[in-house]
C-alpha cells in the first residue's frame, strides 16, 4: 500500500490549473458563507436572533441560490479536472464561465440585499412580479438576468465539453459506451469521467436551455403583465431546469469518487456494462419523461404529476446504485486507507443513497398529501446535498491538499466527526419536523414547534464547524497544492 | 451546376418579389415562414456559390464576427411584429425588407457560418431554438393583436407552427450528434477549400 | 484580428443599434400600436378637417368640439366583441366623470369606418346602447367615403376584414385635446391612467 496518494494529470496547462483553484476557493468560501445563512435561518426560528420575516426570507432565497449556484461551480470543476485529462478542453472558456458566474452573482447578490428580491430561489411564477412594496421589479428583473447570466456561462462550458468529447470519440452515443453496450464492441469502453460528464452535458444543455426560455418569458411578463403565462408550464419549466441542474452537480461530483476512491483501494474502478446501462438509463429517464409532459401536457392530470414526480426522483436511480454497489465491492476486504479524504467519499456514497428513501417516500401519492410541503421535503434533499454532494466536494478539495505527500492534522479529522455528526442530526431533526407537518418556508414557527428549531440549530452549528476547518485547511494549503505531471 | 443554383436563387427572389409576394402577404404564416426564410435563403445560396472565397470578404470579415453580428441583428430586427407592420403598410420598407433579408442577412450568414467558432455557432442554434419556443409561446399568450395587419386567430396559427418547427428541429440536432460522427467531420473540414483560403 | 474587420465590425455595430433604436422608438415599443401611443404622447397630432354627419344626420366637424376633451373610438355597429367592450368602458367613464362633475367638459364620440352598413339610423341605435344623451355622445360617419383612407392613416389606425364578414381593428381609445389635436392612446382596460389624462387636458389651458 503507497505511503501517499497521487494526484496526477498529465497535461494541465498552469492556466486551467489556477482556474480551477480559483473555482474551488470561491466555492470554500461560499459554502460556508450559505452554511451561516442556512444556520441563522435555524437560529431565526429557533427564537434567538429576532431578524424578521423580510430578512428570513431574503436570506432563504440568497441560500437557496446560492447554494443552487455554488455546487454547480465546485462540480462543473471536478469534472473539468478529471475530464480534461481524456479529452481537449478550453481553458478561456473555462475563464468565461467564472466570469458570467461572478457578474451573475453580483446582479443576484444586488436583487436580495438592496433591491429586497424574497421570492425564493425558485422564482415561481408570478411572485417575483408581486413584490408589493417588498421588492421592485427592477429588483425581480435583476435577480431573473443575474440567472441568465450564470446559465450562459455554463452553456459555453457544457458546449466545450461536447465539442471536446465529439472530437475525441466521434459522438454522444459513442462517449456514452454505446458501441460497448448494444453491438458488443471490443475496443475498450470510455473512462467513467467521459461518461459522466457526456450524461451531464446532455441534460444540462436541455435544462438550460428551457431556464433561457422561462426566464426571458418571465422577464417580459414582469414588464408587461397583460402576458399572462400559464403558471403550471412555468413552474415545470423552473423545476425542470433546477431538478436538472442540482442532480447533474451530483453526476459531475461522483467523478471525483469514480477516481479517487481506486487510489485508496489500489483496485482500478473500470466502466462494465451495467455502469454504461445505468448511465445511459438515467440520461434516457430525465430526457425522455420530462420533457414529454412538459411540451403535451399544458394541463396536467394529476396523475402524470405524481408519475412525472416519481420518474424524476427515480431518474438518478440506476447511477446511484450501479455506483454504490460499486463503491462497495471496491472497499469490500480492500484494506482501504483510513483518511479524510476517504472518509468524506464514503459518507458521500452513503448521503447520496440515504436521501432518496425519503425521496420515494415523499413520491407516494398518499404520503405526499401530508408531507409535501413540509420540512421534509427540505429533509430529503438536504439529506443528498449536504451529506452526499458536499462530502464529495471537500472530499476532492482534500485529495488535492493532500497532494503527493501533504499531510493535515487531527484538526481535520475531528472537523469530520462534527460535520457527520452535526449533518445527520441536523437532518434528522428536519425529517421529524416533518412528520410533525411543520410547514416549510415559515420564518417564524409555533411556540410547540421552537424545541425541534434549537435541536437542529445546535447541529447546525456543528457542521458550520466542520465546515470552517475544511474550508479554512483548503484555503491555506493552496498554495502548496502538487499536481504531478505523471 | 453552378447555373442552376443561380436560376435557383432568382427564381426564389422573384417568388418572393412580385405579385405573388402579396400572396405570401396577407397571410401571417406565409409571410413570417415562407417569404421571409425565401428571401434569406436566396441571398445564403448566393452567397455560398459566389462570394464565399471573396478575398475582400475575408478581409473584412476576420472570424465572421462582423458578417454573423450583421445577421443576427438584422435577421432579429425583421422577427420584430412592428417591422412586419411597416413593410405592409405600403411605405418605402418593402423595399427594404426586399432588399435587407438576402442581402444583409443571407449572404453575410453564408459567408460567416463555417468561419466562427464552433463554440459561438452552437449557441447561436441553442439560442435560435430557445427564440423560436419564446415567440411561440409568446404569440400564444399575447392578448393583443402584435400586427395590426393580422388577425389574432392567424397569430395563434404562427405561435404553434413556431412551437412545432422548434420541437422538430431540436430532436433533428440532437438525433444529429448521436448519429454523425464529428472525428471525422474535423478531418474532413481540414481539407476544406474555404480553410485554405482564410489560412 | 485584422483592423479592416475590426472596422467592419463597429460599423455593423452602430449600424444595428441605429436600426434598432429607430426600429423600437428606443427600445420602448416593439409593436406598431404601441409605437403609435409613444408617438401621439411626445408629438400632439394634428388631425384633417374632415366632414362627417352625426347619428341626428347633423353635420359635424372636429373643430365642432373645440373646447372640450373628445373621446374618440372606431367601430362598426355590428361588431360582435371588442366594441361592446370599449362601449362598455366609455359609459363608466361617462359616469366616474359625471360623478366629478366634469360632463360638460367632454364629448364621447364614436366613428364608423364600416361606411356601407352604417347609417345614421345605425349609429343611433348604436349610441343608445349606452346612453339617451345623443349630444354628449356622438356616432359619426364619413360623408365622403373617398376621405377614409386619410382618416385612419391620421390616426393610425388599421382595419381589416375577416372570414366573419366583420373587421378586425385597433381597440383602443383615443383623447383629443381642446383643440382637437390627438393627445393620447390607451387600452379600454385602463380606466384609471384615461380618467388621469382627461382631467389633465380639461384644466390644460388653452393658448
Ligand atoms: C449547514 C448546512 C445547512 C443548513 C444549516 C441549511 C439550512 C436550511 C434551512 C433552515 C432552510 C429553510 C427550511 C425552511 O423551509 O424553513 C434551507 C433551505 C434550503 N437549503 Fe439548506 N442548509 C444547509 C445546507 C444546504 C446545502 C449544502 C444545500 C445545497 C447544496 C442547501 C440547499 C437548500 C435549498 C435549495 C433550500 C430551499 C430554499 C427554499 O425553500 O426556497 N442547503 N436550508
Ligand atoms: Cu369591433
Amino acid at each position: 500500500m503507497s505511503s501517499s496518494i497521487s494526484v496526477i494529470h498529465p497535461n494541465l496547462s498552469a492556466g486551467a490549473r489556477k482556474t480551477l483553484l480559483t473555482y474551488l476557493a470561491i466555492s470554500a468560501v461560499v459554502f460556508l458563507l450559505m452554511m451561516v445563512f442556512g444556520a441563522s435561518m435555524r437560529y431565526e426560528q429557533s427564537e434567538w436572533l429576532g431578524m424578521g420575516p423580510q430578512y428570513f426570507y431574503q436570506i432563504m432565497t440568497a441560500h437557496g441560490i446560492g447554494m443552487i449556484g455554488i455546487v454547480g461551480l465546485a462540480a462543473s470543476a471536478v469534472m473539468w479536472f478529471f475530464l480534461s485529462r481524456h479529452v481537449q478542453l478550453s481553458t478561456p472558456i473555462l475563464v468565461a464561465n467564472l466570469v458570467f458566474f461572478l457578474i451573475g452573482v453580483v446582479l443576484i447578490l444586488g436583487a436580495i440585499f438592496i433591491g429586497g428580491f424574497a421570492a425564493a430561489w425558485t422564482f415561481l411564477y408570478p411572485l417575483p412580479a408581486m413584490g408589493k412594496g417588498v421588492w421592485g421589479n427592477h429588483a425581480a428583473a435583476s435577480y431573473l438576468v443575474g440567472l441568465l447570466l450564470i446559465g450562459v456561462g455554463f452553456l459555453l462550458l457544457y458546449l466545450d465539453t461536447a465539442r471536446g468529447i465529439m472530437k475525441k470519440y466521434g459522438n454522444l452515443g459513442k462517449a456514452l459506451g454505446w458501441p460497448q453496450l448494444f453491438f458488443n464492441s471490443q475496443d475498450e469502453a470510455p473512462p467513467s469521467a467521459v461518461i459522466a460528464s457526456t450524461m451531464v452535458l446532455i441534460v444540462n444543455i436541455a435544462g438550460i436551455a428551457a431556464g433561457a426560455v422561462v426566464l426571458v418569458l418571465s422577464l417580459v411578463n414582469l414588464y408587461m403583465p397583460s402576458y399572462e403565462l400559464d403558471p403550471l408550464l412555468v413552474k415545470n419549466l423552473i423545476y425542470f431546469f433546477g431538478h436538472v441542474f442540482i442532480n447533474a452537480a451530483i453526476y459531475q461530483a461522483v467523478i471525483a469518487v469514480y477516481e479517487i476512491l481506486p487510489l485508496y483501494t489500489n483496485r482500478p474502478w473500470k466502466p462494465t456494462k451495467v455502469f454504461i446501462l445505468s448511465w445511459t438509463l438515467s440520461t434516457l429517464m430525465v430526457m425522455s419523461v420530462y420533457p414529454h409532459h412538459l411540451l403535451m401536457d399544458f394541463a396536467m392530470p394529476k396523475w402524470a404529476l405524481i408519475m412525472g414526480q416519481i420518474i424524476s426522483y427515480m431518474s438518478g436511480f440506476p447511477v446511484l446504485v450501479v455506483t454504490a454497489i460499486g463503491a462497495l465491492t471496491l472497499i469490500y476486504r480492500s484494506g482501504i486507507k483510513w483518511d479524510v479524504t476517504s472518509r468524506l467519499l464514503i459518507l458521500s456514497m452513503l448521503g447520496w443513497a440515504c436521501g432518496v428513501i425519503p425521496a420515494i417516500v415523499d413520491g407516494t401519492i398518499s404520503v405526499n398529501n401530508v408531507m409535501h410541503n413540509t420540512l421534509w421535503v427540505p429533509g430529503h434533499f438536504h439529506i443528498y446535498l449536504l451529506l452526499g454532494l458536499l462530502p464529495m466536494l471537500f472530499g476532492f478539495m482534500y485529495y488535492l491538499v493532500q497532494s503527493n505527500g501533504n499531510k493535515v492534522g487531527a484538526v481535520d479529522d475531528v472537523a469530520f466527526w462534527f460535520y457527520l455528526v452535526g449533518g445527520m442530526g441536523f437532518v434528522t431533526m428536519f425529517l421529524l419536523s416533518g412528520k410533525e407537518s411543520i410547514p416549510r418556508r415559515w420564518a417564524a414557527h409555533l411556540s410547540e414547534w421552537v424545541p425541534y428549531d434549537r435541536i437542529a440549530s445546535v447541529f447546525a452549528t456543528l457542521v458550520v464547524i466542520g465546515a470552517l476547518v475544511f474550508a479554512y485547511r483548503f484555503l491555506t494549503r493552496l498554495s502548496r497544492i502538487n499536481i504531478a505531471t505523471s | 451546376m453552378s447555373r442552376s443554383i443561380l436560376f435557383f436563387v432568382l427564381f426564389l427572389y422573384l417568388l418572393s418579389y412580385s405579385i405573388i409576394g402579396q400572396w405570401f402577404e396577407v397571410s401571417m404564416v406565409r409571410h413570417v415562414l415562407i417569404q421571409i426564410p425565401c428571401l434569406v435563403l436566396a441571398g445564403y445560396l448566393f452567397g455560398r456559390k459566389s462570394l464565399i472565397n471573396n478575398r475582400f470578404l475575408i478581409l473584412i470579415n476576420d472570424k465572421g464576427l462582423a458578417g454573423i453580428l450583421m445577421c443576427i441583428f438584422i435577421g432579429g430586427y425583421w422577427m420584430l411584429p412592428r417591422a412586419l407592420d411597416a413593410a405592409l403598410a405600403g411605405s418605402n420598407m418593402a423595399l427594404v425588407k426586399y432588399i435587407s433579408l438576402p442581402f444583409f442577412v443571407g449572404i453575410p450568414l453564408a459567408i460567416s457560418w463555417q468561419r466562427i467558432h464552433p463554440i459561438a455557432r452552437a449557441v447561436i442554434k441553442i439560442e435560435f431554438l430557445t427564440m423560436l419556443f419564446r415567440l411561440g409561446w409568446l404569440y400564444l399568450v399575447s392578448p393583443n393583436r402584435l400586427c395590426n395587419f393580422y388577425q389574432l386567430n392567424e397569430q395563434i396559427i404562427l405561435g404553434k407552427c413556431f412551437l412545432i418547427i422548434a420541437t422538430s428541429l431540436s430532436l433533428y440536432w440532437i438525433l444529429q450528434l448521436f448519429a454523425e460522427d464529428y472525428r471525422e467531420q474535423e478531418t474532413l473540414k481540414k481539407n476544406n477549400l474555404y480553410d485554405q483560403a482564410s489560412s | 484580428m485584422n483592423r479592416y474587420s475590426l472596422i467592419s465590425t463597429t460599423l455593423v455595430l452602430i449600424i444595428s443599434a441605429a436600426v434598432w433604436w429607430q426600429g423600437t422608438s428606443g427600445f420602448k415599443a416593439f409593436t406598431s400600436e404601441a409605437a403609435r401611443r409613444i408617438d401621439v404622447l411626445e408629438y400632439p397630432r394634428k388631425l384633417s378637417g374632415l366632414d362627417f354627419e352625426n347619428q341626428t344626420f347633423e353635420n359635424i366637424n372636429f373643430s365642432d368640439y373645440k373646447g372640450k376633451v373628445v373621446l374618440l373610438d372606431f367601430i362598426y355597429t355590428s361588431c360582435p366583441d371588442i366594441c361592446y367592450a370599449l362601449g362598455f368602458s366609455f359609459k363608466s367613464i361617462k359616469a366616474e366623470l359625471e360623478e366629478a362633475g366634469l360632463q360638460e367638459q367632454i364629448q364621447i364620440v364614436n366613428i364608423t369606418f364600416n361606411l356601407e352598413q352604417d347609417t345614421p339610423e345605425r349609429l343611433s341605435a348604436y349610441v343608445q346602447r349606452y346612453t339617451s344623451d345623443h349630444d354628449m355622445w356622438h356616432g359619426l360617419r364619413l360623408k365622403d367615403p373617398g376621405q377614409l383612407k386619410q382618416l385612419l392613416s391620421d390616426f393610425g389606425v388599421v382595419v381589416i376584414p375577416n372570414e366573419h364578414g366583420g373587421f378586425d381593428h385597433n381597440a383602443a381609445i383615443h383623447i383629443l385635446d381642446k383643440e382637437g389635436r390627438l393627445v393620447g392612446i390607451h387600452d379600454y382596460q385602463s380606466q384609471q391612467q384615461i380618467v388621469a389624462q382627461i382631467r389633465e387636458q380639461i384644466s390644460a389651458t388653452v393658448l
